[in-house]
């Protein structure tokens, strides 16, 4: 039996520059069946109604269309081999902000689980989120499938594949949230889009900003990732830290030629919604992430 | 003799209700510690305005003048526009004791990474980058305060 405390590993996955770009240029498709899966059980401010659920599910839909990547379940239990194999998933509770522990998670080929809530965020932010961290223990098989859930590179660094992760939203007065019931559509509105956040929150759970193989393509404070250097047409600078685009870059939404702030940046105005656009997208192939090309959101 | 009661005038608010505490506290106080973050906590610094470049995922403006008075936020100002906010965008700014509470939460709670610097002499924080766990986004406290005016 062995025991390990695994919370700072990161999966990965193998990341082609040239299939990567191929990849962005290419047509429309579905893929085949990454699912991000939301678990309100840690909602215990009861942010969450079925319109703003709604939200949240429009927002995975955006990255279930394009992910195709396949990921091993996590099953805790008795083994055929005689071990009994532990799994306990860690993350910032989002109802409380302290960390919680969920033992024994199962978690689903091919789905990420995310908790979600909300609670007050000081000093007007949004919302926060990223991968969670976990401990293990049991056969090498099952820990081999904990770290890495089948991808070859999360073990140097070059992929990434986490059992999910947590997303807090804030719920003070200090954020007036518009909850579009068709985010397809176009609008104006007043107040912070939560279809926004749940994407700029989304892409940190999958790694922007938090994955080591986004990390380790940072140098001097410039994102060096093949995919988004192609896209770009040279490296990107980063914000101070590499959580984020530096402020103010830009890039055209995904699937049409349209200029936009990358959703990706540190930074987001009220009454503007900010889709993901092709260097966010190329963010997550550099992370590891197998994207297909992709019609408009 | 007309002096006399104006000094009597002037400690009377201060005097302790307790009997056995005869000794009179004086009306005003200032604080020169040892430590510049003291200073800003220890001086009864309650109207100010200030500047700050805040770094964090929340509805811009982020580079704007704070005004405060009895220690709460009562204006905001965009730096870039030059326009007041309205009132109900007002929570989302805090006074400086807000920060400096801000700080010592985070730091309490043994962050993955941080810097603090105060103001040398007023004691304000001055810049901050506090990173409260590597493996989550957004939860960082990112500001720098500058041009502290007390009003």
């Amino acid at each position: 039996m062995r025991n390990h405390h695994l919370d700072t590993l990161k999966p990965l996955k193998t990341t082609i520059a040239a299939c990567a770009l191929a990849v962005l240029i290419g047509g429309p498709g579905s893929a085949d069946a990454f699912s991000i899966s939301f678990d309100y059980r840690f909602d215990s401010n009861n942010f969450f109604d079925a319109a703003k659920k709604n939200v949240l599910d429009s927002a995975a839909a955006f990255f279930e269309s394009r992910i195709t990547d396949t990921l091993d379940a996590i099953q805790p239990g008795p083994s055929g081999s005689g071990f009994n194999n532990t799994f306990t998933a860690s993350f910032s509770n989002p109802g409380t902000g302290a960390t919680q522990d969920v033992v024994d998670l199962t978690v689903p080929a091919d789905t990420l689980i995310v908790f979600v809530g909300g609670r007050s965020l000081s000093g007007g932010t949004l919302g926060q989120g990223g991968p969670g961290g976990y401990s293990a223990g049991g056969s090498q098989a099952f820990l081999d499938t904990v770290t890495t859930r089948g991808q070859a590179g999360v073990s140097d660094d070059t992929d990434f594949a986490p059992w999910g992760g947590a997303i807090t939203f804030d719920n003070d007065s200090s954020t007036n949230w518009y909850v579009d019931d068709d985010t397809t559509t176009d609008e104006a509105f007043a107040g912070s889009d939560l279809y926004s956040v749940a994407l700029h929150e989304l892409g940190h759970v999958l790694g922007i900003g938090t994955a080591n193989s986004w990390n380790n393509k940072i140098v001097n404070n410039q994102f060096t990732g093949a995919a988004s250097t192609a896209v770009a047409g040279g490296n990107i600078p980063t914000q101070s830290g590499g959580g984020h685009w530096a402020e103010g870059t830009s890039s055209v939404i995904v699937g049409t030629n349209t200029a936009q702030e990358a959703a990706m940046d540190p930074t987001i105005t009220t009454g503007t919604r900010k889709r993901f656009t092709d260097l966010d997208v190329a963010g997550l192939q550099d992370i590891g992430w197998q994207v297909q090309a992709d019609s408009a959101q | 003799m007309r002096a006399a009661a104006l000094f009597a005038f002037l400690l009377l608010p201060a005097m302790d209700a307790d009997a056995n505490d005869d000794a009179p506290k004086p009306l005003m106080q200032v604080f020169q510690g040892l430590s510049a973050r003291e200073n800003w906590r220890q001086n009864p610094h309650a109207h100010y305005r200030y500047v700050l470049h805040r770094r964090c995922y929340c509805p811009a403006p982020n580079d704007v003048r704070v005004e405060v008075a009895n220690g709460r936020v009562t204006n905001v100002t965009d730096l870039k526009s030059g326009k007041d906010l309205p009132p109900a965008r007002l929570s989302g700014y805090a006074s400086i004791d807000e920060l400096i509470a801000r700080i010592d939460a985070a730091v309490a709670r043994k962050p993955d990474s941080m810097r603090v610097e105060y103001d040398r002499h007023m004691g304000y924080p001055k810049r901050v980058h506090i990173d409260p766990s590597y493996r989550i986004a957004d939860d960082e406290i990112d500001f720098t305060i500058e041009s502290v005016t007390l009003l």
